[in-house]
């Protein structure tokens, strides 16, 4: 508490005036705070989903924060999908989700729907009603229920952005990419990646504006396959609560294999 | 230290919530699992003595490996001639938390 207001002396003692930063201090919370779940069919198709429960965050002046859990799916009801002549393909039923997308990782991934798609005619997807601090959103597709693939590549975008409906490509939905499992779901997830021998480090934080936990490295396709200081500083940067004191470390199985964890938290606890 | 074990579905679900560790399905009814570290001795030890948990302590990775490891990794190359250091080396080779 300031009993006078400061001098010119004063306010020149102290480099706060003249730094833009905000720094934050250590933060105590439960140990291993994140699991995660890594699987997928083989090379550039295998992912992480991380999930961990909220967290109160305790600051030195014992104020608190609170980190939510990863967000809830959103929604997808049987009228946001629909077809539109197009492409050469018999009568098909193709299965649909869709998700937020921030930093290349899949969050808020939704339900299936299915739509029996008439001989040559391409699958839309309606856009989810746009969500502040992501970054677009992401539309999973297959020809069987619980077996969609991520779809970036034929000439889908990844993201898609808010307010952009998706339109199957007139060469039809891509398998190239990671294929969903139940473990995405209520999850963030980073995708396309490599199966063993490949371990991956992975730097989380809070972003304190965002309101949300994200995961560094950025990028679908995209991890670390040795500890990575520029990546840990992302982690580490004003306004974040890094979440974890190193790297974590999250050992890939073969393709159709599974693994799982606990992994991340323990700073001070 | 890290403990190594061979756990099946009920214990893979009661390992303590934040617990570090790292698990590898090997069937849908066993798990490889490497705890890094246990947050109490009082959660080792609850754990350890559920049903359906086979510890692989260090100290007998020189002796045989036992049957249901033999079994469990057959797929990852481990034959009855494998001690559990040997069989676990070649689970390393697909799965790269099995190591001490």
């Amino acid at each position: 508490m300031l009993i006078a207001d400061p001098t010119l002396e004063d306010m020149l003692a102290l480099s706060t005036p003249f730094n833009s930063q905000s720094s934050i201090l250590p933060i105590p919370f439960g140990a291993s705070l994140f699991s995660y779940a890594a699987g997928g069919i083989g090379t550039g198709q295998m992912f992480v989903a991380f999930t961990w429960s909220s967290q109160t965050l305790r600051f030195p002046d014992a104020s608190t924060l609170t980190l939510p859990a990863p967000p809830a799916g959103l929604s997808l009801v049987a009228g946001d999908l629909g077809q539109t002549a197009g492409g050469t393909r018999g009568a098909v039923t193709l299965w649909a989700r869709r998700g937020l997308v921030k930093d290349g990782h899949v969050y808020a991934l939704s339900g299936e729907q299915s739509k029996a798609v008439s001989i040559n005619n391409l699958l839309t997807v309606a856009a989810p009603a746009s969500v502040p601090g992501y970054d677009g959103w992401c539309v999973m597709v297959g020809s069987a229920s619980n077996a969609e693939f991520l779809q970036e590549s034929g000439g889908t975008q990844y993201p898609i952005p808010f307010g952009t409906n998706y339109t199957e490509p007139t060469a039809h939905f891509q398998s190239a990419a990671a294929q969903y499992t139940s473990a995405w779901l209520n999850a963030v997830v980073a995708v396309d990646l490599n199966p063993n021998p490949t371990s991956y480090y992975w730097y989380p934080f809070f972003d304190v504006a965002l309101g949300f936990a994200r995961l560094a490295p950025f990028g679908d396709a995209v991890g670390d396959t040795a500890p990575s200081m520029a990546d840990a500083n992302i982690a580490w940067q004003d306004g974040r609560i890094a979440l974890s004191n190193g790297g974590m470390l999250t050992p890939m199985p073969n393709g159709g294999a599974t693994g799982s964890g606990n992994v991340g938290g323990s700073r001070l606890t | 230290m890290k403990c190594f074990y061979l756990a099946g579905p009920a214990a893979m679900a009661a390992i303590p919530a934040g617990t570090h560790h790292h698990a590898l399905s090997l069937t849908p009814n066993l798990s490889f699992v490497v705890v890094e570290a246990w947050l109490t001795h009082a959660d080792q030890d609850a754990w350890e003595a559920l049903p359906g948990s086979l510890e692989l302590p260090v100290w007998t990775w020189m002796q045989p490996a036992p049957p249901t490891l033999v079994s469990a990794l057959a797929g990852y190359g481990v034959t009855v001639a494998d001690t559990t250091g040997q069989a676990i080396r070649k689970l390393r080779a697909s799965w790269p938390a099995a190591r001490s």
